[in-house]
């Protein structure tokens, strides 16, 4: 699936774009992982997020973190 | 010992205690000062601020205890306060750098250290990486330095960064019930106030301890300092406030002295009321509707004290200091951080009845500006004094002649029935100032708490 327009990460903007994204919308990491964000500390560096997919680690699904943003891939929806 | 140019001294050289004196060097030395901050400020209970500073969960504001940030935060999850320093654990830098708002969490700027409202290490750039700290960052050992006790006493909360301080009551001894009486709202509910924010807060040019000392209850410098700003009258207290007000506003039988705790150094106006209740309200706003307000919330408070009596330094009777650089008044309450020998910050902060409607608090909002503070008509008065001490007090000339503190020297005596050194004086007099080095020199030369009262009921501080 392709990055929304509206959330591309990278760039000079890319940084901005990572301080409004909002609650709700859906991650891939850098390490394959899917995640929910569920509440954007709106500092441009971190989120907490819900993991949804984790084929690495399956018993981390359901669980709350914190992430940085170079731990983000991309917006996934 | 203190390095001076007159050679190295004891720290109990400088005060005269057979004439009521002492030395400026206490005032403008800059190695007084770091041992201050060691002895002192390190140990002791300090003022933060008010929990109505941090209402939501996630609220901080960035406070002080001596030299240092502290970050005041409640918790999103379990809503309660707590004091962090606010510096990073992994190099240092501030971690917050705002004076107050709503965070979800705290990130430093310089490698992305992150903390929660707990204070806990919740990431850091790399942590997961195998090629950086790859999980290995043990996130319980490196959450952010919290005090060694907190304390929210009725709305007011305090901190010390030593876990072997006696207890906040024990700290305050007979003064606890007079800070609960002050953080009560004027119809007399416990924790009823809150306080304006933003809250004022300046840098004066002197050392802590010219105001934090000498501010509370120093009667003899208002009919100078202040003569043109009480002809004027800025109220609330309209012509009362020229120096009648007490008389008409508070005329139940009592005794009036200066009393000052030369064991825990705290001390100030301290009036014995002769009978329960309190006395009838006075109207004193210009605005329209205030006394109106405040004439029904005094009618619940007469109720409430109708067969109890007001504690010492309750019901318009002045202000107190506690030990060691907070001064409290029903409305007012003032604290001063030190910054650096001859810079302190001065903060202020003004309690309303949290239930009181928008008319009222603007009133004392109003009032609380044109009275308080750099540009308020009062306070600028006395700062220009503040100011002017420190350099007259620094030169080598002005550093060989003491400062006086004799107003009511040898006049003071202990009274049966009252704990630890509380030495009671007639009402004018410096009593409480005295007190204050009484304490200080027992911080700067005790090794830890033992040596300290209350921890040491034996000890008796007071030098003179």
């Amino acid at each position: 699936m392709e990055t929304p327009k509206q959330y591309d990460l990278t760039g000079v903007h890319g940084a901005d774009v990572f301080r409004n994204l909002p609650e709700g919308l859906t991650l891939r990491m850098v390490t394959g992982a899917i995640v929910e964000i569920v509440e954007n500390a709106r500092n441009g560096a971190i989120l907490y997020v819900r993991v949804v997919e984790n084929e690495a680690n399956p018993s981390s699904v359901g669980d709350e973190e914190y992430v940085f943003f170079t731990d983000v891939k991309e917006v996934v929806s | 010992m203190i390095n001076t140019t007159r050679g190295d001294r004891s720290l109990r050289s400088f005060i005269d205690t057979e004439n009521g004196t002492l030395s400026r060097e206490l005032y403008v030395n800059p190695d007084v000062f770091q041992q201050e901050m060691e002895q002192i400020f390190a140990r002791c209970w300090l003022f933060l601020g008010h929990e109505s500073l941090v209402p939501n969960p996630g609220d901080f504001v960035v406070t002080r205890m001596g030299t240092e940030e502290v970050l005041l935060v409640r918790d999103r999850k379990d809503k309660q306060i707590r004091a962090f320093l606010n510096s990073c654990r992994h190099r240092g830098e501030k971690v917050c750098r705002y004076d107050q708002g709503n965070a979800l969490v705290f990130t430093c700027p310089f490698h992305a250290w992150t903390y929660d409202s707990k204070g806990q290490l919740v990431g850091a750039n790399g942590i997961n990486n195998p090629n950086s700290y790859n999980g290995e960052l043990d996130r319980e050992q490196w959450g952010l330095v919290e005090v060694a006790q907190f304390k929210n006493y009725y709305g007011t909360l305090w901190a010390t960064w030593d876990r072997n301080a006696p207890s906040f009551e024990d700290y305050l001894g007979p003064f606890a019930e007079p800070v609960r009486y002050m953080a009560e709202s004027t119809d007399g509910e416990d924790a009823g106030l809150e306080v304006f924010t933003p809250f004022q807060k300046w840098r004066v040019p002197t050392n802590w301890k010219v105001p934090a000392f000498t501010s509370s209850r120093d009667p003899e410098h208002g009919a100078m300092t202040h003569r043109s700003i009480n002809a004027a009258a800025i109220g609330p207290m309209r012509e009362l406030q020229g120096g009648d007000r007490h008389r008409q506003r508070n005329p139940l039988p009592r005794d009036i002295y200066v009393a000052g705790d030369h064991n825990l150094g705290h001390g100030g106006a301290w009036v014995e009321y002769k009978q329960p209740g309190l006395a009838p309200y006075v109207d004193a706003w210009y605005e329209p509707g205030v006394d109106d307000y405040f004439r029904a919330q005094h009618a619940k408070k007469q109720e409430k004290y109708k067969d109890r009596i007001v504690p010492f330094a309750g019901h318009d009777s002045g202000h107190i200091c506690i030990w060691p650089n907070f001064i409290m008044d029903a409305w007012r309450w003032r604290f001063w951080h030190p910054h650096q020998v001859g810079v302190v910050e001065r903060w202020s902060l003004f309690g309303i009845d949290k239930k009181a409607p928008k008319h009222v608090k603007d009133a004392i909002r109003h009032y609380a500006m044109r009275y308080n503070g750099p540009s308020g008509c009062t306070e600028s008065d006395d700062m220009e004094n503040w100011n002017y001490v420190y350099p007259a007090s620094q030169g080598v000339i002005a550093r060989q002649h003491n400062y006086n503190f004799a107003n009511g020297f040898g006049r003071g005596v202990e009274r049966e029935g009252f704990p630890g050194k509380i030495v009671f004086n007639t009402n004018r007099t410096e009593e409480a100032h005295r007190a204050r080095f009484s304490r200080w020199i027992a911080f700067m030369e005790a090794g830890s708490w033992d040596d300290l009262y209350p921890i040491n009921k034996t000890a008796n501080h007071r030098i003179w």
